[in-house]
This record gives structure tokens, C-alpha cells and sequence, in this order.
């Protein structure tokens, strides 16, 4: 099955990893490889939601566990562009203070 | 038709036709054959071919054209009785008689054959909808002209609206049905009932129900009922509404009934039932397109009416819903997507064929915290295994 995210943009200073408007199952282990990949080999990895209407829970806590990892070191992770509704789920399922949000890529920087 | 004539007609020996022409009793391969032969087992004879020759059938199903009914029955024993359904289309509307005829087993078999032929035949070509309460006192009366006591209920089924479905009904000796939501799992009260007199002696109901959404009928014997329960018709009819309203309600009737009882004359059952949905898919878990599809219209729909906030409420509890379906979808690997815009609420169901869910075991779902405190959510067992997940929001926000 092909990837459900793309990767827009991708530097040693920032990599961004895009959500269709979309997402109904959940990512797959070699998504979230994948993605810890980007992670490492960028200073800023931003996941740009700013298309996505819905998405699953289990996506948010990928998210939380990539931003767990950069934790400690100077690699940023954020998540951009939360509709109301998504930022809502974050909350109900605690992660809204763990996931750093930001309105827009250029809030990211 | 005499029961010779029929009898030559679905193949007997001319020497089992002579004895029916002197009077002599029923054979016991008369009622078999000539169930047979209702019940589609098997073809009439070729030699019986002919043009005008009645046809003692049960229309199936997908024939219903006015209202897309589901229609099963059962009955225990199962061979010969004095239990009989009939199912017609008249006019925009569907015809569905239970039956039930005074006697045992065979001796009973040939009054309920001529009840349904007269059925079949009163109906036949009739391009209106007949005044019910008439149309079953006539048969009533017919049968007793016959020396045949009938206690029956007659319910005519007609489309009142897209998800909507009036249901009239007559009884005669016969019990009120049970009508049952089939998504939210609760009872349905006649809309209204009023007592009536038998034309041939005895009393009876004709009742009125106005049905939405998804919900199924059952026409059954006083003696079926008692067979949910633990003694009485009553204790079985309750029976059925706590089956209903549970996780396993999609289980077939036959896994609720009271095998140990000893099996009895009077029981039969007929299901009717309709499932009804603005879109349906069945889906791969590998491929994403066509599910992704479903949410789009699903939310596209929801928020024409409800905006853009509850919408994407909606569509957040459905997707974390499909996600739970493709992770435990083992068998086939397909989920069943289902979505209903009815007057007062939202509904989606989703299907799956895992191990099922257990006791307590949603609790572990990922995202059920947010679902649970987003719309109303309910689990119950799939069939023949699997889980069904059901997700409604009330139009009207609270």
C-alpha cells in the first residue's frame, strides 16, 4: 500500500511531512520507521495538517512518540495547521500540550 | 380445486388421487410434497405445466419491488403443520399473512394450503391495495365456509417516505407482532390499536405502526413466543425485546429459542425485516480509496446540515472507527461501511470480521475516550462473527 503522507519539503533544517484531507487507518510500522527516519535527519520536522479534516487518534500518538524521541536534543517537532476539530481529539486524549502545535509552517520556524 | 386435483397437479400416484377423491385421510406424502412445492424445494412437476394451473409459491424477496423487505421464516417441526405465510405484492405495497389453522400436524396441512391459495388467489392481479380489515374477514370467512378455523394476522407494508415504512396490521386469534428497531435496539408501540370482533367468532386487533430507519417484525405463533421465554407468551415477548436490545442481536432467532421444550404443534415465525441505507460500500483494508471516498460523502453530507464543527466531529469518530475495523478485519480483510440520513439523526455502521469485541474490551479501543464524548457509539456482534460498530449524531445539536 502506498504512503498515506507526503514529504513536501525535506533539508538538513527542515523537513515537512504532509496529510491529505483524510486519514481512516492507522500508520503502519514501516510509516512510523519512516518518519523517525526524517526525524533524524533533520534539524525541524514539521507535520503539516492543515488539509486534514480527520484522522485517527493513533496518528496523533504516532506523532507524540516521534516528538518523545526528539526530546532532549536540539531536533524540533511540530505539528501544523490543526483544525478545531483535531485539536479538540488531541486534547480529549491528552496529547494537546504534548504535541507542539503551531498555526502555520512559518509559526514552525 | 379439490385436494385431488391438487394432488394430481404437485405429482401423487393416481392411487393416493383416488383415495383423496373418496375422502379418505390425508397421506402424510400429500403435506410433505405439496410443502415441498410452496417452499421452492422443488419445481412442480413438468406434466403439470399447464397455463392456468395455481401456483402455490412464496414471491421471493427481491420481487418486492414497492418495499425492499427482507423476509424469512421458521417454523418447528418443520415438515407438517397447520402453520402457513403467505407473501403478495398488491398494488405499491406488500401483503405478508401468518397463519395458523385449527388441527394437528397433517390434518391440519390441507386447510392452511387452501388459506394460502385463497390468499393467492384474492390477491392475484389486484392492482389496488385492499382495505385490510375487509380483505381478512373475508378470508376468515371464506375458510370457514370450509370448515377451516383460521387464526391469522394480516400486515400490509407500504413506503410512506425514504426511510420510512407504514405498517398495517390485522389479527385475528393470532398474536400482535414484535417489531423491533434494528439499529438503536428498542421495541416499537402501534401507533395506534383498536379491538375488534372476529366475523367468525372470537376477537382481534388491527394496529398501526409508523417504522423509520432499520427495524425488523416478527409474525409468530403463541407458541414460538413462549418458546423465548421461560413459560408464557408474555415472558417470551419480553425476551425478544432484551435480545433486541443486546450485543447480539444480529444473531439468527433460532440461537434464542428454548431447544429443551418439547417440540409442539404451533410454531412458526416469519422475520420481516428492512435494513435501509443512503450508501453502502464494502471495502478492502488495503485499499484506501473507497472508504476514503465513503468519509468524504458521509462528512459532505452531515455538514449540509449541521456545519462545518459537528461535521468534522462526525467524520473524526467515523475514521478512528474504520481504523479499529482494518485492525482487526482478519478474515477477508474487508470492512462494511454503511451511512443513513434519517429525519432526527445521523447513522453509520461499521463492519468487521475480527474476533469480535468482548466485555469490556471497547474500553482498549484507540480513540473510543473521544468518540464516546463526540457522538452516541454502541458495539454488538457481527454475523457470523466479527463486530458491528455504530455510530449516530442527533441533528438537532444537544
Amino acid at each position: 500500500m502506498t504512503t498515506i503522507y507526503s514529504v513536501v519539503e525535506k533539508s538538513a533544517e527542515r523537513t515537512v511531512v504532509q496529510l491529505p484531507d483524510y486519514v481512516d487507518d492507522d500508520p503502519s510500522d514501516a510509516d512510523e520507521h519512516a518518519i523517525e527516519a526524517l526525524a533524524s535527519t533533520t534539524d525541524c520536522l514539521a507535520f503539516d495538517l492543515s488539509a486534514t479534516r480527520a484522522i485517527p487518534t493513533s496518528w496523533l500518538r504516532m506523532m507524540w512518540r516521534v516528538t518523545q524521541l526528539a526530546k532532549g536534543t536540539d531536533k524540533r517537532i511540530f505539528v501544523v495547521g490543526v483544525k478545531p476539530e483535531v485539536r479538540r481529539k488531541a486534547d480529549l486524549i491528552a496529547l494537546e500540550k504534548q504535541l507542539h502545535m503551531r498555526e502555520t509552517l512559518e509559526d514552525a520556524k | 380445486m379439490t385436494q385431488a386435483g391438487l394432488g394430481r397437479l404437485i405429482g401423487l400416484s393416481q392411487g393416493r388421487v383416488s383415495q383423496l377423491e373418496r375422502g379418505g385421510t390425508v397421506p402424510v406424502e400429500y403435506a410433505t410434497r405439496l410443502q415441498d412445492v410452496l417452499e421452492l424445494r422443488d419445481p412442480l412437476p413438468v406434466s403439470a405445466a399447464e397455463p392456468n394451473a395455481p401456483r402455490f409459491m412464496l414471491a421471493p424477496a427481491d420481487q418486492l419491488l414497492p418495499v425492499p423487505l427482507t423476509i424469512s421464516s421458521w417454523s418447528r417441526p418443520r415438515l407438517v403443520s397447520g402453520d402457513f405465510h403467505a407473501v403478495r405484492v398488491v398494488g405499491n405495497a406488500v401483503l405478508v399473512v401468518a397463519g395458523d389453522v385449527a388441527g394437528r400436524g397433517a390434518q391440519a396441512f390441507p386447510g392452511a394450503s387452501y388459506a394460502q391459495g385463497l390468499i393467492q388467489g384474492l390477491t392475484s392481479n389486484l392492482g389496488v391495495v385492499p382495505e385490510l380489515q375487509a380483505f381478512a374477514e373475508s378470508v376468515l370467512q371464506s375458510c370457514a365456509r370450509v370448515s377451516t378455523a383460521l387464526a391469522a394476522a394480516f400486515a400490509l407494508f407500504r413506503r410512506s417516505g425514504r426511510h420510512h415504512v407504514a405498517v398495517d396490521v390485522v389479527t385475528f386469534g393470532y398474536p400482535a407482532p414484535v417489531v423491533l428497531h434494528g439499529t438503536s435496539g428498542q421495541s416499537a408501540l402501534p401507533a395506534s390499536r383498536i379491538e375488534l370482533r372476529s366475523p367468525v367468532g372470537g376477537e382481534g386487533a388491527a394496529l398501526r405502526f409508523e417504522l423509520r430507519g432499520g427495524w425488523l417484525m416478527l409474525l409468530a405463533s403463541d407458541g414460538l413466543f413462549t418458546r423465548f421465554g421461560a413459560g408464557s407468551e408474555e415472558d417470551g415477548r419480553r425476551e425478544l425485546v432484551a435480545w433486541q436490545r443486546g450485543a447480539r442481536r444480529d444473531e439468527p432467532l433460532e440461537g434464542f429459542l428454548d431447544r429443551a421444550a418439547p417440540s409442539g404443534d404451533d410454531e412458526s415465525a416469519l422475520l420481516v425485516s428492512w435494513r435501509v441505507w443512503d450508501d453502502e460500500i464494502e471495502a478492502s483494508v488495503e485499499e484506501r480509496a473507497p472508504r476514503i471516498e465513503f468519509v468524504r460523502r458521509v462528512r459532505q453530507r452531515v455538514f449540509a446540515v449541521v456545519g462545518e464543527e459537528r461535521a468534522d466531529r462526525f467524520a473524526n469518530c467515523l475514521v478512528d472507527a474504520i481504523a479499529n475495523a482494518c485492525r482487526h478485519a482478519h478474515e477477508g480483510r474487508r470492512v462494511w461501511l454503511r451511512y443513513r440520513d434519517a429525519p432526527l439523526r445521523f447513522t453509520v455502521e461499521i463492519e468487521d470480521r475480527g474476533a469480535g469485541i468482548g466485555r469490556g474490551a471497547e474500553k482498549k479501543l484507540a480513540g473510543i475516550d473521544y468518540m464516546k464524548q463526540s457522538v452516541d457509539v454502541d458495539f454488538r456482534r457481527a454475523m457470523p462473527f466479527g463486530t458491528i460498530c455504530t455510530l449516530s449524531m442527533e441533528k438537532e445539536a444537544k
